[in-house]
C-alpha cells in the first residue's frame, strides 16, 4: 500500500515540479514585462537609477556565495542526473560530483555560520527579522506586486530578502539531512548514515528503514526543486532589482563610487548605520 | 542436380588451388596433399584438424557466400576467438556436425553449435532444462513435447565466437552485464521498454554498472515466469531478490512492494491525471498549429 503511494508520489512530484519550474520562468517574464509600462524598466535599465547603497559588499561573503553558487549548480545538475540519467555512463561520476560538492557546500555553510555569528565582522543581524521588518512586509509585497511604487526601506535587506535567505539556510539543513540519509554504506562504526539519522525513529513509523529512506529521497527531491525555483526568483530579483550591487557582489564590476551615499540621502534615515558591513546591524 | 555437385567440386578445386598455390610457389616442396589421417575429401593442407585448420579459410575476411540473395560472411576474426573463454577449444568441439567437406553442406550448423554447450556445461544445461526457455513443455496429457514457440538456444543469449570468460574476469562480467537488450530485450521488447524506473531501468540503459541487468532480478538458466511461485520475482521471493548482496540488504515486504514501480513507471505516469492533462493540452496545441498547416 505505502509502496504504491510512494511510486505515485514520485510521479506526481516530477509532474508538479517541472510545471512549477516552467511556471516560475513564465511568472518572472510576466513580472518583468509589467515593469516596462510601469516605468521601472526605463528608470533602472535606461536612466540607470538603481537603488542607492551606503556600503559595498565585503570580500568573505562574496567568496562564500561564489563557492555556494558553484556547488549548488553542481549538486542540482548531478542530483537530477541521478534521478533522470540523461546521458550515458554518468552514474558513477555524477555520484562523485554530488558527494564532493555536498562536502564543500557543507563546510562552506559552517564557514558562513561562523562568519555570521563569530567573526569580527559578524553580520547575523543583517538577516534578523525585526518588528519593523514585519510591519514593512505589506509594503514590500505591494511594491513587488506593482500596487505601489514605494519600496519600504528598513535595512540593507528587505523583509522578503531576509526571509528567503533564512529559508535558504533552513532548506540547506533539511537538504543535508535528507541527503545524508540516502547513504546506506556502513561507514559509521558499522552503521550507515541512514540508520543513524532516521532508521531508529522514522523507520518504525513508516514500516522499515528502507521505506523511511525512500521518503527521505522524496523530500530531498522536493527540496531540490524548491532550491531551483527559489534561485530563479533570487536570480531575477538580483539582476533586475539591483544590478549594480549584484555585479559588485559577484566581483564583476565595482559599484560606482559616486553612487555610494552616506546616510540620509534618499534612503530611509532610521537605521543607525555607519559604513562597513559589521556595523550594518538593523536594530 | 548433377551440375550443382559438379559446380561445387569445381569450386572446391579452385579453392584448393588457390590455397596451395602460394605454398607451392615458395618452392618448399610442399606437395598438394591429402592428410593421411584425415577422413575428408578436401585437398588442402590442414596443418591440424582444429583451429588453424579451419582458420585457413575462415580467417579470411573475404570468405563470403550469397545465400537467399544475402551476402553472408563466414569470416571469424582470430582476435575474437583469442579473447573468448573458448580459446582452448577446437572448432569441432562445438561444430560437432562438421562434415569434413567443402562446402560443408547446409546442415543446421547454427542450432548444433548453439546447443553443443551442454557437453561441457552440464549444470547450466540442466538448470536450463527446468526454466521457461526450455524447448520441451508439458502438453497437458501428462507428457512433454517440443514447442513451436520461439525459444532461445544457449548461443542466442551468450553469443558465439566472442563469448567472454565470466569467472574471475571483471571485463567479461561487465560486457555480459551491459548486454540486456541483446539477451532479453530483443525478444521481450515490451518489458525492455517498461524497464524505465529512475534508478534501475533508466540508469541501466544509460550504462550504470551497479544498476541491475534483467537477470539480476529475474534469474537466468532456470528463469520462470513471474507469475509462477518459483520465480525470483514472484511476490513471495521479492524480499530475497531485492535484498540480495549489494542491493537493498535487509528490506522487508513493506519496501519490496515498491517493486511495482520497476516495470510500472510508464503505467503510473500514463494514469497520472496531471500528466494526462498536460499531454492533452500539448496535443491540442499541436493540432491547432499542425492541423492548419496541411
Ligand atoms: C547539502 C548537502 C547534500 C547532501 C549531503 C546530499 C546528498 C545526496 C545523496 C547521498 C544523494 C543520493 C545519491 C545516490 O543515490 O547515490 C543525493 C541525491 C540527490 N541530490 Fe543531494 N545532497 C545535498 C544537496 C543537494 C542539493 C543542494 C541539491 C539540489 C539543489 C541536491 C539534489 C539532489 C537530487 C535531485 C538527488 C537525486 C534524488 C533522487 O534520487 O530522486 N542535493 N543527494
Ligand atoms: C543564480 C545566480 C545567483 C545570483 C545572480 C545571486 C545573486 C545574489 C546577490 C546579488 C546577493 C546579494 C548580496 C548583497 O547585496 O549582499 C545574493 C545574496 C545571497 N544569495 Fe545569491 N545569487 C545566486 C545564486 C544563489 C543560490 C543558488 C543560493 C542558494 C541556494 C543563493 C543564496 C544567497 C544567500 C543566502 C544570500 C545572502 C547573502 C550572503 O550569503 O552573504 N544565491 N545573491
Amino acid at each position: 500500500m505505502s509502496a504504491i503511494l510512494l511510486a505515485q508520489v514520485n510521479v506526481w512530484m516530477d509532474a508538479v515540479f517541472i510545471l512549477l519550474f516552467i511556471g516560475v520562468w513564465l511568472f518572472v517574464l510576466f513580472h518583468f514585462s509589467i515593469s516596462i509600462p510601469k516605468g521601472r524598466f526605463r528608470k533602472k535599465w535606461i536612466e540607470g537609477k538603481w537603488p542607492e547603497h551606503d556600503h559595498l559588499p565585503v570580500f568573505l561573503p562574496k567568496l562564500m556565495h561564489w563557492i555556494h553558487l558553484l556547488c549548488m549548480l553542481a549538486l542540482a545538475f548531478s542530483g537530477l542526473y541521478i534521478r533522470f540519467p540523461f546521458f550515458d555512463g554518468g552514474r558513477t561520476p555524477m555520484r562523485w560530483v554530488h558527494y564532493i560538492a555536498m562536502t564543500i557546500v557543507g563546510l562552506n555553510y559552517l564557514w558562513r555560520l561562523w562568519y555570521a555569528f563569530l567573526a569580527k565582522d559578524r553580520d547575523y543581524k543583517k538577516f534578523a527579522i525585526t518588528k519593523r521588518d514585519l510591519q514593512s512586509a505589506l509594503g514590500v509585497l505591494a511594491y513587488y506586486g506593482y500596487f505601489s511604487d514605494n519600496k519600504p526601506h528598513v535595512a540593507e535587506y528587505n523583509v522578503m530578502q531576509k526571509m528567503s535567505y533564512l529559508l535558504f539556510a533552513v532548506l540547506m539543513l533539511a537538504q543535508g539531512f535528507t541527503g545524508l540519509s540516502l547513504l546506506t554504506q556502513p561507514i559509521l562504526f558499522g552503521l550507515s548514515p541512514r540508520e543513524v539519522l532516521i532508521g531508529w525513529w522514522l523507520g518504525p513509523l513508516v514500516g522499515g528503514v528502507a521505506v523511511a529512506g525512500a521518503w527521505m529521497r522524496v523530500m530531498h527531491y522536493a527540496i531540490n526543486w524548491l532550491f531551483i525555483i527559489m534561485t530563479v526568483v533570487h536570480f531575477y530579483l538580483a539582476v533586475n532589482e539591483d544590478f549594480l550591487i549584484g555585479m559588485d557582489f559577484f566581483g564583476f564590476k565595482k559599484y560606482p563610487k559616486d553612487k555610494l551615499v552616506t546616510h540620509g540621502h534618499g534612503h530611509g534615515e532610521e537605521h543607525a548605520a555607519p559604513a562597513g558591513a559589521a556595523a550594518l546591524e538593523a536594530e | 542436380m548433377r551440375s550443382r555437385i559438379s559446380q561445387r567440386i569445381a569450386a572446391g578445386f579452385f579453392l584448393a588451388v588457390a590455397l596451395v598455390a602460394p605454398a607451392a610457389a615458395y618452392g618448399q616442396g610442399v606437395s598438394p596433399s591429402v592428410s593421411p589421417t584425415a577422413p575428408y575429401e578436401l585437398d588442402f593442407t590442414l596443418p591440424t584438424e582444429s583451429k588453424s585448420g579451419c582458420q585457413v579459410c575462415h580467417g579470411d575476411p573475404a570468405l563470403v557466400r550469397v545465400r537467399d540473395g544475402v551476402v553472408m560472411s563466414y569470416y571469424i576474426d582470430d582476435a575474437t576467438i583469442e579473447a573468448s573463454a573458448h580459446i582452448d577449444q577446437q572448432c569441432v568441439g562445438c561444430h560437432l556436425d562438421f562434415t569434413y567437406k567443402a562446402p560443408h553442406g547446409n546442415g543446421d550448423w547454427v542450432t548444433s553449435a548453439k546447443t553443443a554447450c551442454r557437453n561441457c556445461h552440464e549444470d547450466q544445461s540442466r538448470a536450463f532444462g527446468v526454466g521457461v526457455h526450455r524447448a520441451t513443455v508439458p502438453n497437458g496429457n501428462g507428457s512433454v513435447e517440443t514447442t513451436t514457440a520461439p525459444k532461445p538456444l544457449c548461443g542466442d543469449c551468450h553469443g558465439a565466437h566472442d563469448i567472454p570468460m565470466l569467472t574471475d574476469n571483471p571485463d567479461g562480467q561487465e560486457a555480459m552485464h551491459a548486454d540486456g537488450w541483446v539477451v532479453c530485450g530483443s525478444c521481450h521488447e515490451d518489458y525492455w521498454d517498461s524497464y524505465d524506473d529512475y534508478y534501475h531501468g533508466a540508469a541501466y540503459k544509460r550504462g550504470a554498472k551497479d544498476a541491475p541487468a534483467c537477470w539480476d532480478c529475474h534469474g537466468w538458466h532456470d528463469i520462470l515466469p513471474s507469475s509462477e511461485r518459483g520465480s525470483r520475482v514472484h511476490e513471495s521471493h521479492l524480499v530475497e531478490t531485492c535484498g540480495q548482496e549489494g542491493c537493498h540488504v535487509g528490506v522487508d515486504e513493506n519496501y519490496t512492494s515498491y517493486a511495482v514501480f520497476i516495470h510500472g513507471r510508464s503505467t503510473i505516469t500514463d494514469d497520472n491525471p496531471l500528466i494526462a492533462l498536460v499531454r492533452s493540452v500539448i496535443g491540442a496545441v499541436g493540432r491547432l498549429f499542425g492541423g492548419g498547416a496541411e
